[in-house]
């Protein structure tokens, strides 16, 4: 069944390629949204993480 | 956030598995680039195989391929994920015996590869080489690994994931449906396995399985190391946190598509093409974003870098990646791919992505990680900032005459003279010209060969002078109950989800694949039928898997792309049609040596007897290896019956029952190749039982059958 289904579109198969750029300026556009309007606190947060191997005082970084 | 709470609990990380990981990466790492130094040099001075069939070029290039990426690389993404995973989880990896397994399961595979591949066993695909079992042991191992991974995960005490985790976790996820894909293949015995795949849509999964054994092997693991390591060596938190998660997501969506562009202007349908190109082109956006996000990180220490051998090895393999990164783009253009495609400028190209940005930044990390797990400092600065001339010296002595042996090389294929013919006609000018090139490409292989040498005394010294400090005591509060708060971002709510991040991952580059490979398998209309392509006869098929065997596919394609130089020099271009028995396919990526695809009927059998036994007594200054062995191996044909029947199974049209008149038939045909070779004077008892036979009859088949152009319907 899904031969034929594909079979069906195989002459004009631009909506794939339309489909793709859809999917992907959304995911984009949503990531792009969101990631701008995070708190600075948080951003923060996840930057400094790599840097804090420890949160006991005085642990060498 | 969770710095207020109080109960801070002790915990230790494991840094004996990371230890061993840094270890077995120095250790490949040797062997990867020496293997590499030997194949370079048997470019420029063929008699270096010794005529030894286990070190020839055709199987010493796989060994060294794989040796660099899957165990040189491979341990240095491990070796960098067990140090950085359990640092950013603030948490101990969850099963020290799952490290070890995954730890020994590795190193296993990687003998299991250096044992098979020069003994011949290969699938015949590039960067896959191995055969089903070790397949099967690298599905087992990556499983352990990724239990391991997110088992660590899960019992984390920092709630959300840092970027460099999920890179981590992408990377994971995409390598192990890679691998699984292109792995698809039906035994015919312990070490011999065919593809499931054949022809041009095995190209297509080959090429989507290596262009992201690149990207999701060589690229995403790294990049998740790069934002680890760069902060921790510079001291600073990486330039934008934003833009990593920007990066993150565009870089796995667009980087799954771009497989076609290893495969532009050859027989893969034109949409195929296009799509590849275009994402190619996109890539450099987000490749960009990470490389100056890396870069940017050292704004305020660029006083440091000019001191510290680790931040310098870190700002040359971030260069190195944003070189890389805006030349793979401009390679998959159609027009530069005609000019580039198929020479020395793709190895260049690939070198400056792995002994650039791999090697450097895993030096980096072992020049960082290494004094510190031992509780001391680099024994000496001097040899490593010596280590980083050598290593910058040996890229640039390496590339710069790889891609003046592209140029020269592509241009003279494409020289015509005022009459209209080709100008240099016989394809060994063409290589005569670039040796003196390859020379001094194996002199900066053996330039960053040496500074690794050097690393190797001072990381000894270093690691002699401290103690390794096994279990490192850390404390973190435990992880309390989340409980969400109104008008939080979604991201926030993934970035705490290990398991909706690797269906996210998933989802996004299985998109590509699925759109881009399920046309290719069931639109017929895709791969054109030719009535007269026949499958190949049971010697023709038993010559063939000498071919593979001896890994001709190296050095030479059978793929000839629809242009004038390439048709006036081989003939009729090559059509998908033409592949539909090919399993595996075998275009091939690189010509060192001309393309084989029309060459069936073009010399006499004799004629490939005597090139084969010697190349330069038939083409003087030829720098292919001499297969003395072919000429005195008797042909085994005991699995020639099991051969037959995998690939009936796999759609090749053979007659049920033809199996067991093969061998038959295989000794009729044997036996008139060589009644034309004595026929040429060429002497042996058994010469129908020889090796060569096969292979003569494989490739006097080669391209021929479009030939019978009545036949063709379509």
């Amino acid at each position: 069944m899904y031969k034929y289904l594909l079979q069906s579109s195989a002459d004009s198969i631009n909506w794939m390629g339309i489909m793709v750029l859809v999917t992907f300026v959304v995911i984009f556009v949503v990531v792009l949204i969101q990631v701008f309007f995070q708190r600075k606190t948080f951003v923060n947060h996840m930057s400094q993480l790599p840097l804090d191997d420890s949160l006991a005082p005085n642990h060498r970084k | 956030m969770n710095q207020q709470n109080t109960n801070l609990e002790r915990f230790f990380y494991d840094n004996k598995i990371v230890r061993n990981f840094a270890y077995a990466t120095i250790l490949w790492g040797v062997v990867g680039m020496a293997a590499g130094l030997w194949a370079a040099l048997q470019l420029a001075f063929p008699a270096l195989n010794f005529s030894t069939a286990e070190v020839s070029f055709g199987r010493l290039r796989p060994l060294h391929t794989n040796a660099a990426i899957f165990a040189f690389v491979g341990n240095g993404i491990f070796m960098g994920v067990y140090y950085s995973l359990q640092r950013l989880l603030k948490a101990r990896m969850y099963s020290d015996v799952l490290s070890k397994v995954h730890f020994w399961g590795w190193q296993l595979i990687i003998v299991a590869a250096a044992l098979t591949i020069p003994l011949g066993y290969t699938t015949g695909k590039e960067y896959a080489e191995l055969e089903w079992p070790i397949d099967i042991a690298i599905t087992l191992v990556w499983v352990i690994f990724g239990l391991n991974m997110f088992l660590t995960i899960f019992k984390r005490r920092e709630r959300h994931l840092y970027v460099a985790i999920w890179f981590y976790i992408a990377t994971w996820i995409t390598v192990a449906m890679l691998h699984i894909v292109n792995s698809l293949e039906w035994p015919v015995h312990m070490l011999k396995s065919y593809s499931m795949f054949a022809g041009v849509q095995d190209a297509l999964v080959q090429w989507w399985y290596g262009h992201n054994a690149v990207a999701f092997f060589l690229t995403t693991p790294y990049l998740g190391l790069m934002y680890y390591f760069m902060p921790k060596a510079a001291n600073r938190p990486v330039f934008s946190y934003r833009l990593s998660i920007i990066h993150f997501w565009a870089l796995i969506f667009i980087y799954i598509w771009a497989g076609p562009h290893h495969l532009l202007y050859t027989a893969l349908p034109e949409w195929a093409q296009s799509l590849g190109m275009v994402f190619s082109l996109m890539l450099i956006a987000p490749s960009w974003g990470g490389m100056l996000n890396g870069l940017l990180t050292l704004r305020g220490a660029w006083d440091r870098v000019r001191q510290d051998p680790v931040l310098k090895f870190m700002v040359v393999a971030v260069s190195a990646y944003g070189m890389a990164t805006l030349e793979g783009p401009l390679l998959s253009i159609k027009s530069v791919n005609a000019i580039t495609h198929y020479t020395d400028w793709t190895v260049a190209h690939v070198h400056v992505g792995t002994l650039g940005w791999n090697g450097m930044l895993t030096f980096a990390i072992l020049y960082w990680l290494l004094p510190r797990i031992f509780n001391t400092s680099i024994y000496s600065m001097k040899l490593a900032n010596a280590h980083f001339l050598l290593s910058t010296l040996g890229v640039a002595f390496y590339s710069i005459p790889m891609y003046w042996a592209g140029w020269t090389q592509s241009l003279m294929w494409k020289a015509f003279t005022p009459d209209g013919f080709l100008q240099y006609g016989n394809f060994l000018e063409t290589v005569t010209q670039i040796v003196p090139m390859y020379v001094v490409r194996a002199l900066g292989g053996t330039i960053y060969l040496v500074g690794v040498f050097l690393m190797v005394y001072n990381l000894y010294k270093t690691v002699k002078s401290g103690n390794l400090t096994e279990n490192e005591a850390a404390e973190a509060p435990a992880l309390e109950a989340y409980v969400p708060h109104k008008g939080e971002h979604w991201h926030r709510w993934i970035e705490r989800r290990p398991v909706q991040l690797l269906i996210g991952s998933l989802i996004v580059v299985a998109i590509g694949g699925l759109l881009e490979i399920l046309p290719m398998q069931f639109i017929e209309s895709n791969v054109p039928k030719i009535a007269s392509v026949k499958p190949y006869t049971p010697l023709e098929l038993e010559g063939r898997d000498i071919y593979l065997r001896e890994g001709c596919y190296n050095c030479h394609s059978q793929m000839i792309r629809p242009m004038r130089s390439e048709t006036e020099r081989y003939g009729e271009y090559s059509k998908s049609g033409e592949f539909v028995y090919d399993h595996p396919f075998q275009w091939g990526s690189k010509r060192t040596g001309p393309d084989l695809h029309r060459v069936g009927g073009k010399y006499p059998d004799s004629w490939h007897y005597n090139h084969m036994y010697d190349p330069e007594s038939i083409a003087p200054g030829s720098i292919m290896p001499p297969y003395p062995w072919l000429t005195e191996d008797k042909l085994d044909t005991k699995y020639t019956a099991s051969k037959i029947k995998v690939m009936r199974s796999l759609g090749v049209p053979y007659p049920n029952g033809y199996e067991d008149r093969a061998v038959e038939e295989l000794e009729a045909q044997a036996a008139k190749i060589a009644a034309n070779l004595r026929a040429d004077k060429i002497e042996d008892d058994e010469l129908e039982k020889k090796e060569i036979v096969a292979l003569i009859a494989y490739l006097q088949r080669l391209g021929t059958d479009i030939k019978k152009l009545d036949q063709v319907v379509e």
